[in-house]
């Protein structure tokens, strides 16, 4: 009884007989499969002769239809699978701050990028991230940040003949 | 045998071999550094192989394939983390070995079994691929979509990983490849006005995304995990007594692991995972499995490099990747113009003939390397992940615009990253979702011919022999999971009613 009262949340969690976190992905995979069924019935009609074949939104409309039939069987899917899929710790805690930190600086480098040029967004990257990731060892920073930005553009640019925008300050390292 | 002369002058170029020699160093470098995976890496090499001609950049990634699938096992003996899943049985008796304080000794017959099953896997595929190329030959547009959907529903088998949640990846890799304008009526799908969208999504930026951003964003959160190092001062050849005892494992998993990478989709970590079931099963020291014996490291190391040379049969005979390496090559062969399948085999055999002097010199490459540097290669692990991983983001950046120059693929590059992050978190690995983009114009196009030929009639289709049998694979394919967890609940059922004295 005492066992019972003490994991009663954990029982509780076991007798569900669906997977409460797999019926979330299903209620996004169904929306999702909605919406694109809905952008299929947009996609322009066909001519007579063409339309004797398989229509444009024939095969994405199969593939909604098998992508949302899975997605019904997910919340139970610990009926059929052999060993349960192993849910890591990381899918069980949330994401850290760190992690979050991350993917906001490179959307932020990615929008900026066409501003700052190949040269200073390299150099944003190498420098900022260890930074930002707790890394205080400044020497070994900057001298990582400065040569390895060299050595990258110097190989798309001179080397592989890539060409980069130098961006609003016009800094290019290899006079391109 | 001019093609085999030619298909050999082609790599024996010293430029080529030293491309080759890059991408055995990178593919041990990466293959060591946990977290860094071949595949990734082939997805942050494709933009670099932009200038070159098609054989020495594919040569350059089978060699990067090869390499990184070994330098795997470095970290996975030394400090008990695999760098690459296919060395993750490895370190379940490399690791007990090493730290008895036998690291090079581990190391030396991780070598020596991972040369040995490439070489033996690599003598399979150029004797099996063109068999195989002929045999497709014949195949029309109604048994192309058979193997393309078996190879798919191949997703569903892949061990240790949920058989439904790869499948759903494998479609929407698929639904993926719709986008764009519709190849036979020219009608533009899911393109949302957006003009860079209408030839389709890039291959590259998505494949960069997937294995290289995702990760990063993973590693991000363990960025002060330590790991315990062992040193290892120098690899040693494995001695006649150990040599004695590891053969037939070797020879075993070779023929295994080869097996398993011609399987569709079915890659080294599968291979490795059963190579060392093998070895377990057949050995007579079952009970020291775990504790650091040479059967236990020379079976996986053996199994996943042999399905390297294994996975290359379906992927150049039939347009079929074996693997989520090959995919990438696969996509890399369709970015430099080629399309890969029977035809290419039977039109430029010398091609079939450079891959394989590629990857045999990437064997021998590694063996030397990585006899000569395992101090060095054990150092690798040193490198500040603060520092690694941003090192990783540019390239991934500069990569993705340089594969079209253009800021549009850099989003799409980030959008997929940051996608299959939160994918990975809830257990949809990239590897299925890459297969069903890759395979996702073969099956629609073949789909499309096969129902005109037939008179959309899928009952037709089934006429054919062939197609027949690749659908009745892919019923035992799906099914599989199913059957195996009924059994596997009723062997648990029984051993509970055991317990219990009943």
């Amino acid at each position: 009884m005492n066992r019972q009262q003490d994991h009663s949340g954990e029982e509780t969690k076991r007798a569900l007989p669906i997977d409460l976190g797999d019926l979330a992905i299903t209620a996004i995979l169904l929306v999702g499969c909605f919406y694109l069924y809905y952008e299929t019935t947009k996609f322009d009609e066909v001519s007579e002769v063409l339309g004797q074949n398989i229509l444009p939104e024939q095969f994405p409309r199969i593939l909604l239809y098998i992508i949302g039939a899975l997605a019904l069987v997910l919340p139970f899917e610990k009926y059929f699978q052999p060993e349960p899929w192993k849910k890591s710790t990381r899918g069980k805690d949330g994401i850290s701050t760190k992690t979050w930190i991350t993917i906001l600086f490179i959307l932020a480098v990615v929008l900026l990028s066409p501003y700052l040029g190949t040269v200073l967004t390299i150099l944003t990257v190498t420098i900022s991230l260890p930074l930002l990731w707790g890394e205080r060892r400044w020497l070994l920073i900057l001298i990582f940040g400065m040569l390895f930005t060299a050595a990258v553009t110097f190989l798309f640019e001179d080397v592989l003949k890539v060409y980069f925008e130098p961006g609003l300050f016009k800094i290019s390292l290899f006079g391109h | 045998m001019d093609a085999v002369i030619s298909g050999f002058a082609l790599i024996l170029d010293p430029f080529n071999v030293l491309l080759i020699i890059i991408g055995v160093v990178v593919g041990v470098l990466v293959g060591a550094l946990p977290g860094l995976s071949s595949p990734m890496a082939i997805a942050l090499l494709i933009p670099f192989s932009i200038g070159l001609e098609p054989v020495p950049a594919i040569a350059m990634m089978a060699a990067l394939y090869c390499a990184g699938t070994f330098g795997g096992s470095i970290t996975a003996i030394l400090i008990n983390t695999p760098g690459a899943p296919p060395a993750a049985a490895t370190a379940l008796d490399g690791y007990p070995m090493a730290k008895r304080g036998e690291a090079g000794r581990a190391l030396g017959i991780a070598t020596f079994s991972s040369v040995t099953g490439g070489i033996i896997s690599l003598l399979i595929f150029l004797v099996a691929a063109p068999l195989l190329a002929r045999i497709a030959l014949s195949f029309t547009s109604a048994e192309y979509f058979a193997l393309a959907v078996f190879a798919l529903s191949m997703l569903a088998s892949i061990s240790g990983k949920s058989s439904l949640r790869n499948l759903i990846a494998g479609t929407i890799g698929v639904l993926i490849s719709t986008i764009g304008i519709h190849l036979t009526t020219g009608v533009e799908r899911f393109t949302w006005d957006v003009h860079e969208l209408s030839e389709g999504i890039n291959f590259v930026p998505v494949l960069i995304g997937l294995f290289a951003i995702s990760e990063l964003l993973n590693q991000s959160q363990t960025l002060t995990k330590n790991l315990e190092r062992i040193r290892a001062n120098v690899m040693r050849l494995p001695s006649k007594e150990d040599l004695r005892r590891i053969m037939p494992t070797v020879l075993r998993s070779s023929g295994l692991g080869t097996f398993i990478g011609i399987l569709p989709a079915e890659g080294a970590t599968v291979a490795a995972i059963m190579g060392y079931n093998e070895a377990k099963r057949w050995s007579k020291r079952r009970d020291e499995f775990g504790t650091g014996i040479p059967e236990g490291i020379a079976g996986p190391e053996a199994a996943n490099n042999a399905a390297t040379g294994g996975a290359m049969v379906p992927t150049l005979a039939l347009g079929i990747p074996g693997s989520a390496s090959t995919a990438l090559i696969m996509a890399a062969l369709v970015m430099h113009g080629l399309k890969p399948g029977p035809h290419l085999l039977q039109q430029t055999p010398e091609f079939l003939y450079a891959i394989f002097a590629a990857m045999l010199i990437a064997n021998l490459a590694f063996m030397l390397i990585g006899f000569a540097g395992a101090k060095i290669f054990s150092q690798i692990t040193l490198i500040p992940k603060t520092i690694l991983w941003p090192a990783v983001l540019v390239f991934a950046i500069v990569g993705s615009f340089a594969s079209s120059s253009s800021l549009f693929d850099v989003w799409v590059m980030l959008i997929s990253g940051i996608i299959g992050f939160f994918m990975l978190r809830h257990g949809f690995g990239p590897a299925p979702l890459i297969m069903g983009l890759i395979l996702g114009k073969i099956v629609e196009e073949s789909f499309s011919q096969a129902m005109i030929i037939h008179d959309n009639s899928l009952i037709s289709m089934l006429e054919r022999p062939i197609v027949f049998l690749f659908f009745v694979l892919t019923l035992l394919s799906l099914m599989g999971p199913i059957i195996s967890a009924i059994f596997k609940r009723r062997d648990a059922k029984r051993l509970q009613a055991v317990e219990l004295g009943e």
